[in-house]
């Protein structure tokens, strides 16, 4: 396009567009980028470098960085228990997450589309659990999970279950950090699935309707692969904010009892903060690192393959 | 036959749908409430009901006591004897019931018919004072004598002294033993030789405006770890990281997303840029924990506002939105400016911004989200409670085990409204966000 309007604006001002020609290529871009390359280069690139050569180091704060040590700190933590122990919590909350939770905004927006009158209402309805801060969410939870006071106990109670110890009980621990996400569902990615379904043509579901397919039908066979693309992709995002779980975690049970909600980035936050260990920090930083940069990239990938 | 057949079963499924839709979405939609209902009705909840079982949802009223103590007889004129004698007459007693509904006590001297002092104390005052001030139920003359320093220094009890003179009072001398609390103080004050003025009047009366103490509880907690600010201080600190973070946003995001769109002309440069902004979405935060915090150290950052702000300015998504949002731009008007001889910044802030006004609405508020619950980043790099975003605060008060549920309730409350505001004003922007951001994947 701006190719066109080269030519008349050179006739219009040749001796000028050469001078601003100039000018425009080499100093405005660069003005323009040079804030995000500095703000990228030093909180992004830097870092990422440094992780890599902390990770080659007995790393000494005091007296940095120590002694080099190949790949110790590599083979320490994979030979250790507790990196082991917090990926195999990572691979149950996985699977817990999975079941209870990433079919829940999918099924919301599903029978959104449903519906006529009421939709803003449910919409908006939807989006309370992400207008309350995760950190605050997690306090409610906390206080609802209370043994011997709490909210859920006696409801089940009245039903003649429990007494049920959650952040207390070994064997159920993590599903109480995933359980408040099935009854939360996902604001955002109910309105995502919503406005994708939105996007399908509506002659779509005339030719289905013609063809006899009832509403239900119609939901599975038209609705539904349609959105398909869009599930797979938001599966890879869910998988990597999986592994990146944090804030619930540490905020109900700061990885206890007895290690068993422990995630590997509860790990990194320990065994850096907590015992200093940069090293092997690093080390751990850049395992995360490579696996998540696996997912984003399927994740892009499936993204262009769509469009 | 067949059609009139297919036509019931169209509208029968029809109507299944409906329900089933119905019934799923309610369920969601109260079991997202529950939650939320179950935590304002806490934080408005005194100590005792708190912890009652069966939980109860609607609060009880906290109680409002007044007192008033005669000295007439008495002869003393000091002021602060009888300040003593007040902190006594509402501390001790207060004490004694420490787990009743009590929302505020009212103390009143008067002497020959007259008002000398009257001092007040809320229930929030007293949870929060009550540890240092009165530790036990042993209660002697010594105690008060070195707590009203404290109990002035922190304002926990208000004394207004009307002087030997005073200001007249009105004693209807009703005490009204039936009522059980009303009975606790006066059987104190019958039984105790520590303090000076006879009770001559005590009211009992229910004060809505007490059931809100535990917010007030919040703020006299925080203001011990941290000025007088209290928990407001971590609010403004969250607020400044959350504009500060998306005005850079924006600039930078903004600059960057337009350079790329329509500034950079060579195919290979841009390739190369949109790759250098565009990989570190492959990088997560807690990967580079350690070494941003060492960043922050050499730059003298570390327990610092800006520790927490600037990172934000490296968000790789923001300046795809931005360049998504330009590539669709009618290219005829830059043209037709750039043909005028305007410059490329002039284009740039007098006619692109202004056309895109909803894009730069659209990722404030889109990034306002995240930015606003921000809480490992800020956990690691802000160490003083001065510079605390709620987010922090909020785990540090859960990890306090003097800090009741009431209170914690009511901080979550508290934190909760920014973002209500947000998504009650601009919904239609998150979704058109959301559908924008869906299709750049």
């Amino acid at each position: 396009m701006r190719a066109n309007a080269r030519p008349i604006a050179k006739a219009a001002h040749p001796a000028r567009e050469l001078k601003l020609k100039k000018l425009r290529i080499r100093w405005v871009p660069i003005l323009f980028l040079l804030p995000s390359i500095v703000a990228y280069s030093m909180f992004k690139y830097y870092p990422v470098l440094n992780m890599m050569y902390i990770s080659l180091f007995d790393y000494r704060i005091a007296d940095p960085p120590g002694p080099f040590v190949w790949f110790r700190n590599y083979t320490e933590f994979l030979m250790s228990r507790s990196f082991w122990n917090a990926i195999k919590n990572t691979f149950v909350f996985f699977l817990l997450y999975t079941l209870l939770t990433f079919w829940v905004p999918i099924v919301q927006a599903l029978f959104l589309s449903a519906i006529r009158r009421g939709r803003g209402f449910l919409k908006f309805m939807y989006q309370i659990p992400t207008i309350l801060p995760a950190v605050a969410g997690v306090l409610v939870w906390k206080w609802m999970y209370n043994p011997d006071r709490g909210l859920l106990n006696y409801w089940l109670s009245k039903v003649g279950l429990g007494p049920y110890g959650w952040l207390n009980d070994l064997a159920i621990t993590k599903l109480a950090i995933v359980l408040p996400a099935f009854f939360a569902g996902s604001g955002i990615s109910v309105l995502l699935y919503y406005a994708a379904i939105r996007s399908i043509p509506a002659e779509l579901h005339e030719a289905a309707k013609i063809d006899g397919a009832g509403p239900w039908h119609r939901l599975f066979s038209i609705v539904l692969p349609n959105i398909g693309f869009l599930i797979a992709i938001q599966f890879v995002g869910f998988m990597s904010s999986i592994l990146l779980a944090f804030d619930n975690i540490y905020v109900m049970t700061q990885g206890g009892p007895a290690d068993s909600t422990m995630v590997v980035s509860l790990l990194v936050m320990k065994s850096a903060f907590q015992q200093n260990r940069f090293g092997v920090t690093g080390a751990m930083s850049f395992f995360m690192l490579v696996i998540i940069a696996i997912l984003t990239v399927i994740q892009q990938k499936l993204s262009q393959e769509r469009e | 036959m067949s059609s009139s057949s297919s036509k019931r079963l169209r509208e029968r499924g029809d109507r299944s749908l409906k329900t089933a839709a119905w019934v799923v979405g309610l369920f969601f939609a109260v079991s997202a409430l529950v939650p939320v209902l179950w935590m304002l009705s806490s934080s408005l909840k005194d100590n005792k009901s708190i912890d009652a079982y069966p939980p109860k949802w609607i609060p009880s009223l906290p109680h409002a006591i007044t007192v008033t103590l005669d000295y007439s007889g008495v002869a003393q004129g000091n002021p602060e004897f009888y300040e003593k004698d007040a902190m006594k007459a509402t501390w001790f007693p207060w004490m004694k019931s420490m787990n009743e509904n009590i929302g505020e006590v009212v103390v009143r001297g008067v002497k020959d018919g007259k008002l000398l002092y009257e001092a007040k104390t809320n229930s929030a005052s007293f949870q929060t004072g009550q540890p240092l001030i009165v530790p036990s139920t042993l209660f002697n003359e010594k105690m008060i004598e070195l707590k009203l320093p404290i109990i002035r220094e922190r304002g926990l009890s208000s004394f207004d002294w009307y002087g030997e003179k005073g200001a007249s009072a009105e004693s209807g001398g009703v005490v009204d033993a039936g009522k059980p609390l009303t009975s606790r103080f006066l059987e104190f004050y019958s039984s105790s030789p520590l303090v000076a003025g006879k009770p001559a009047e005590i009211q009992e009366s229910k004060s809505f405006w007490r059931l809100f103490d535990s917010y007030l509880t919040l703020n006299k907690i925080s203001q011990e770890t941290d000025e007088k600010l209290g928990f407001f201080r971590y609010f403004l600190n969250s607020g400044i990281v959350t504009a500060a973070s998306i005005a850079l946003q924006l600039v930078f995001g903004g600059l960057a997303g337009y350079a790329l769109s329509c500034l950079v002309k060579s195919k290979r440069l841009k390739f190369l840029l949109v790759m250098f902004f565009l990989a570190t979405i492959m990088i997560p935060d807690v990967s580079i924990l350690i070494p941003l915090y060492l960043t922050m150290q050499k730059l003298h950052l570390v327990d610092t506002l800006l520790a927490i702000i600037l990172p934000h300015a490296a968000w790789g998504i923001v300046i795809f939105l931005f360049k998504g949002f330009f590539d669709q731009l009618p290219q005829e008007v830059m043209q037709a400016a750039w043909a005028d001889g305007a410059s490329d910044i002039r284009t740039f802030t007098s006619i692109v911004v202004p056309m895109s006004v909803p894009i730069f609405t659209i990722v404030a508020i889109m990034t306002f989200v995240p930015v606003w619950n921000e809480f490992l980043w800020p956990l690691v790099v802000s160490k003083s409670p001065g510079n605390w975003t709620f987010t922090v605060a909020l785990n540090s008060l859960q990890q306090q085990t003097s800090v009741r549920e009431n209170t914690l309730m009511a901080s979550s409350v508290v934190s909760m409204l920014p973002l209500l505001l947000v998504f009650a004003t601009s919904l239609k922007y998150i979704e058109k966000g959301i559908s924008f951001t869906g299709v750049k994947g």
